[in-house]
């Protein structure tokens, strides 16, 4: 129980502890402790905590944090889910395996980057209009393939057919209900050109939704005020450690400025269909095999490209493509020899292999993350600023 | 009278006294036990207002006592509870 008082205490404003500290611990051991001693203290040291500076600093910022968040949320624009679930019949002598198989190569067809790319463009939609004005395409299709976008295969069949769901999340409920309409008329088609499966039925068609899905406002004024507060305690920080926030800053901005001598390191990735798995593994091991492709696709990589920057994964019959290199039209260009190489690696595969994602050409680079550097260097100085600062006190 | 300003300001009136004496003083006259927390909370206000001063630390014990400013502020709290005492006896008695 006295670690506890004593723990109460410390839990004082260090100024406060500074002028009433010992007499305070003499007065807790005089009057013998107890869980109701313990409880005014704790609540005691609260008061006093909300009286000091650094509170006034962090309610404050936490408050104006809180308010920025409320005004931002009220002018971001509400967006609506509409959803569709399809259930995907067997066919006669067909098995829920070739089921599966032929869902996911529709689903690969459905969201390959031509495909979302001329949905986006179709003229009754005219999807992301603004993003189209400032980003390209390539990666509005990222956008709406990561964001905004849900197909998925229930994991568990309904009396022996496959349940697909198909969701999209766009500016206006008419606009989500006409795009997932036309998902599901896509996948629908490309399901039904695939003599493995069986028929396609809606059994939910696309809502038209009438309240918003997001901005989640609460959330976003929560994350203000937790952002506000958490400026408020950098602040704070900076106030009672001035030598180590002035060593910190220093050190991180040397890091951020010295990351930009860093090679940039670009990834180009592609995804090629085949018939199947077996076809797929021969045409991974085989270009991973060959020699003289590999010195191709090595050579077009540039200046310092190694195997491991080319990566061949095998995902059921698809095969997704990554090239890493220094110069983004490079990692392009090695990433386009490796789907040469694949369509040529195995005679069979070569009248069936297709390509539906086609070789990226890199925005961003994928290293190095200038922030992450920035940050080593903040905390790199922050600790023995701390520790020059607190030795500079104790010599004073 | 469960403030702890008025209190603290009570006990002191008599004479100087530390933490631990006036806890058990003011259980005595008043029947409240204050926490540390609380009289410490009472203590750290006063004495910024300069009702009450410091007198010289016995054993890591620090004795207070009660200033002019303190003495006065007492009595006018005093007079004033006074006047509500009256005010509700005469009140409370019966016609």
């Amino acid at each position: 129980m006295i670690f506890l008082l004593r723990l109460a205490v410390r839990i004082y404003p260090r100024a406060w502890r500074k002028r009433y500290g010992t007499e305070l611990e003499a007065l807790v051991e005089d009057s013998g402790g107890g869980w109701r001693v313990l409880a005014d203290l704790v609540w005691g040291a609260t008061k006093m905590r909300m009286t000091t500076v650094d509170f006034r600093i962090l309610a404050g910022m936490g408050m104006a944090g809180l308010a920025i968040a409320a005004i931002v949320s009220y002018q971001m624009p509400d967006r609506f889910r509409s959803e569709a679930v399809a259930l995907v019949t067997l066919g006669d002598g067909v098995d829920h395996q070739r089921v599966i198989e032929a869902l996911i190569r529709a689903e690969g067809e459905t969201l390959s980057r031509t495909s979302l790319a001329s949905l986006i463009e179709a003229p009754d939609l005219n999807l992301y209009q603004t993003e189209r004005t400032r980003l390209p395409l390539e990666d509005v299709v990222e956008r709406m393939k990561h964001r905004d976008l849900l197909l998925r295969v229930a994991a568990q069949q309904v009396r022996g057919n496959t349940a697909v769901i198909v969701s999209y999340t766009g500016d206006s409920a008419l606009l989500a209900n006409k795009t997932t309409q036309k998902l599901l008329d896509q996948l629908t088609a490309n399901l039904e050109k695939d003599n493995s499966a069986g028929r396609v039925k809606v059994i939910d068609p696309p809502n038209l939704p009438g309240v918003p899905v997001s901005p989640n406002r609460l959330a976003i004024a929560l994350a203000g005020l937790i952002g506000g507060i958490a400026s408020g305690m950098l602040v704070a920080g900076i106030k009672r450690w001035p030598r180590a926030a002035l060593i910190g800053a220093a050190c991180a901005a040397s890091a951020f400025a010295a990351s930009f001598a860093i090679p940039n390191r670009y990834v180009s990735s592609a995804v090629v269909q085949v018939a199947n798995k077996a076809t797929a593994d021969r045409a991974a091991s085989k270009v991973r095999g060959n020699t003289g492709t590999m010195r191709a696709i090595l050579d077009a990589a540039g200046r310092g490209a190694k195997r491991e920057d080319v990566g061949i994964r095998v995902a059921s019959q698809t095969l997704v493509v990554t090239v890493v290199s220094r110069d983004r039209l490079k990692a392009q260009t090695a990433a386009q020899l490796v789907i040469e190489g694949l369509r040529n690696a195995s005679p069979e595969s070569a009248g069936v292999a297709e390509v539906l994602d086609p070789a990226s050409y890199p925005t961003a680079p994928i290293f190095p993350n200038h922030l992450v550097i920035a940050t080593l260097g903040l905390v790199s100085g922050l600790v023995p600023g701390m520790i020059m600062q607190r030795r500079a006190k104790a010599l004073a | 009278m469960t403030d702890p300003t008025l209190l603290v300001l009570t006990s002191l009136a008599d004479g100087e006294k530390h933490g631990y004496a006036m806890m058990e003083d003011i259980q005595k006259f008043a029947e409240v036990r204050l926490g540390p927390g609380t009289l410490y909370g009472a203590i750290t206000r006063i004495e910024d207002r300069g009702w009450i001063r410091r007198g010289k630390v016995e054993d890591r014990r620090q004795p207070y006592c009660i200033t002019g400013a303190g003495r006065e502020f007492l009595e006018e709290e005093l007079r004033r509870m006074n006047k509500v005492g009256a005010a509700a006896a005469r009140r409370l008695r019966p016609a």
